[in-house]
C-alpha cells in the first residue's frame, strides 16, 4: 500500500504536466524539423496548462458551476478552484493563435526556398 | 483517491505518446499523436473538475491545432518524413556538432527539471480553495447571478484582461493573414489545380453548417450558466467555416463580411464595457443591464451579451486563420 501512499502525497495533475513540460522542451532542443519544433512546443503547452490548472486541484470536489450538486450556500465548500481554470481557458485559444503565427513562418520560410531544417538558417542567427 | 489514480494513468498514456510523437521520423504521426496528448489532457481536466477548459482543450487542443497542422505541412509541400531531402547535405555539420549539442540538451533538461520536479512532486494538493478563489464562489452568484463562477470570473472580474486576450488573438490572426499572401509567398495568380470534394462531403456540409453555426450561439449564449462560452462557440462556428472550405476547396471567405462581424463584435465588447463604467461601477461591469433571476436565460446582466460577442470574434478570427493557411488569399 506504500503506493497508494505516495499517490496521495503527491499532485497528480502536475506530476503529468511537469514531466510534458521536459518532453516538450526535448523535442524544442533536439529535433531539427522545424514543423517538428511547433509540435513540440503545442505539447509543452498543454504540459504547462496542466501544470496552471493543478494549482487548482482539490480533491473531491464538483466543477465551479451551480446547479442541483452545489448550490450558492455550499458552493465555498464544494467546488475546486475556478481561478486558474480561468486562466488557462484564455491560455488555449491564444496557444492556437501563436502555434498558427508559428505555422506561418515556417511555411513563409519554406516558399522562400529554404530548407525544412533550422540547420539550413543557421546564416539568420543575431 | 480513485480519481487520482485515473488521472496518473492518463498522465502515463500523455508522456508515452508525447515520447512518441517527438521520436518518430513521420511529422503526420507525430501531428496525430499530439492530438492525442490534447485529448487526454481534456479528459483530466474534465476529471477535476474543469468542463470549461475540457471543452475549450477538446475542441482547439486537439481539433483546430490539429487541422492547423496539416494545413501548414499540405501548405509547404512538407515530405511526410522530415529528414528526406535536404537534411541530407547538413548530415555532416550534424556529425560534428552532435556531442556538443547534446551535452548542452542534457543540461538545459536537467536544469528545467531541477527547477520545475520539486513545484510538481512536493506540492500537494491543497485542501480547500485560496481566500481570492472562496471570495469568488461566494460572491459571482449574488454579484452578478451567473450560475457558471469561471465565466463569471472570464467575462467580468477578469474582464480586462480578456480583452487582452482578445486583443492578443487578434494580431497573431493579422500576423498569420499578413505573412501568407499568395504575393508575399511568391506563387503570383496561377491557381493550383484543386480536387474536387466528394459527393458525401458536399451533401453532408450542407445538412451541417446550419446546425454547427446554431450550436455553437447555444454554447456562447448559455455561457453563465453550462460549460461552454464564447471561446468554445466560437470555435463551433469556425468548424462550420472549415467544413465548407474542405467540400468546395475553391470557393474564398467573404472577407468583407467576416471583417464586419470581427469588428463589428469587438466594437461592441468594448461598447458594453463602456455601459459598465457609466451606469454602473466600472468598465466592464455587467451589472449595468439588470441581473435577473439566477438560472434564466436571461441573467447575468451584460454578461451573456458580452460573450456573445466574443464568440463572433473568436469565431471569425479563427475562420480568418483557417483561410489563409488554406492559401490562395490574394
Amino acid at each position: 500500500m506504500i503506493i497508494l501512499e505516495i499517490i496521495s502525497r503527491i499532485n497528480p495533475v502536475a506530476a503529468s504536466g511537469a514531466v510534458l513540460v521536459l518532453v516538450g522542451l526535448w523535442g524544442v532542443l533536439s529535433r531539427p524539423n522545424l514543423f517538428k519544433i511547433a509540435v513540440a512546443f503545442s505539447v509543452m503547452e498543454t504540459g504547462v496548462n496542466l501544470v496552471i490548472l493543478s494549482v487548482g486541484y482539490i480533491r473531491g470536489r464538483t466543477a465551479p458551476i451551480l446547479d442541483s450538486a452545489a448550490d450558492a450556500s455550499t458552493a465555498v465548500a464544494r467546488m475546486t478552484d475556478p481561478v486558474p481554470q480561468a486562466l488557462v481557458l484564455t491560455s488555449i485559444v491564444i496557444g492556437l493563435a501563436v502555434t498558427a503565427l508559428m505555422l506561418a513562418y515556417a511555411v513563409r520560410l519554406r516558399a522562400g526556398g529554404g530548407g525544412s531544417t533550422i540547420e539550413s538558417y543557421g546564416e539568420e542567427k543575431w | 483517491m480513485l480519481i487520482d489514480v485515473a488521472i496518473l494513468a492518463i498522465g502515463v498514456f500523455m508522456i508515452i505518446t508525447a515520447i512518441a510523437a517527438m521520436a518518430t521520423k513521420s511529422l503526420l504521426v507525430s501531428i496525430l499523436l499530439s492530438g492525442g496528448v490534447s485529448l487526454a489532457a481534456s479528459v483530466v481536466f474534465l476529471l477535476m473538475g474543469a468542463p470549461d477548459v475540457a471543452m475549450t482543450e477538446a475542441a482547439i487542443g486537439s481539433g483546430l491545432t490539429t487541422v492547423v497542422f496539416l494545413y501548414a505541412m499540405a501548405r509547404s509541400k512538407q515530405h511526410d518524413h522530415e529528414d528526406s531531402s535536404e537534411s541530407v547535405e547538413t548530415g555532416g555539420r550534424y556529425r560534428r556538432r552532435g556531442m556538443m549539442r547534446k551535452v548542452m540538451v542534457m543540461l538545459a533538461l536537467a536544469g528545467f527539471a531541477f527547477a520545475l520536479l520539486p513545484l510538481a512532486f512536493m506540492a500537494g494538493v491543497v485542501p480547500e480553495p485560496g481566500a481570492l478563489a472562496s471570495a469568488y464562489l461566494r460572491d459571482s452568484p449574488k454579484d452578478f447571478a451567473a450560475a457558471n463562477v469561471v465565466t463569471a470570473i472570464v467575462v467580468s472580474y477578469r474582464g480586462f484582461d480578456t480583452l487582452g486576450e482578445v486583443a492578443v488573438l487578434f494580431a497573431a490572426t493579422a500576423g498569420v493573414g499578413a505573412l501568407l499572401t499568395r504575393k508575399r509567398l511568391g506563387l503570383g495568380h496561377a491557381e493550383e489545380p484543386k480536387t474536387e470534394a466528394t459527393e458525401i462531403l458536399r451533401t453532408a456540409t450542407g445538412l451541417l453548417t446550419g446546425l454547427l453555426v446554431m450550436f455553437g450561439v447555444y454554447i456562447f449564449m448559455h455561457g453563465h450558466l453550462t460549460p461552454g462560452g464564447g471561446f468554445q462557440g466560437g470555435v463551433v462556428i469556425a468548424t462550420a467555416v472549415l467544413l465548407n472550405l474542405l467540400s468546395s476547396p475553391g470557393s474564398h471567405l467573404a472577407h468583407d463580411v467576416m471583417t464586419a462581424v470581427e469588428s463589428l463584435s469587438g466594437a461592441a465588447y468594448v461598447g458594453l464595457g463602456l455601459l459598465g463604467a457609466f451606469l454602473a461601477y466600472g468598465f466592464l461591469d455587467p451589472r449595468a443591464l439588470p441581473l435577473g433571476e439566477l438560472g434564466r436565460l436571461a441573467s447575468a446582466g451584460a454578461i451573456p451579451l458580452i460573450y456573445s460577442a466574443i464568440g463572433l470574434k473568436v469565431g471569425a478570427e479563427l475562420s480568418a486563420i483557417l483561410e489563409a493557411l488554406k492559401g490562395d488569399r490574394a
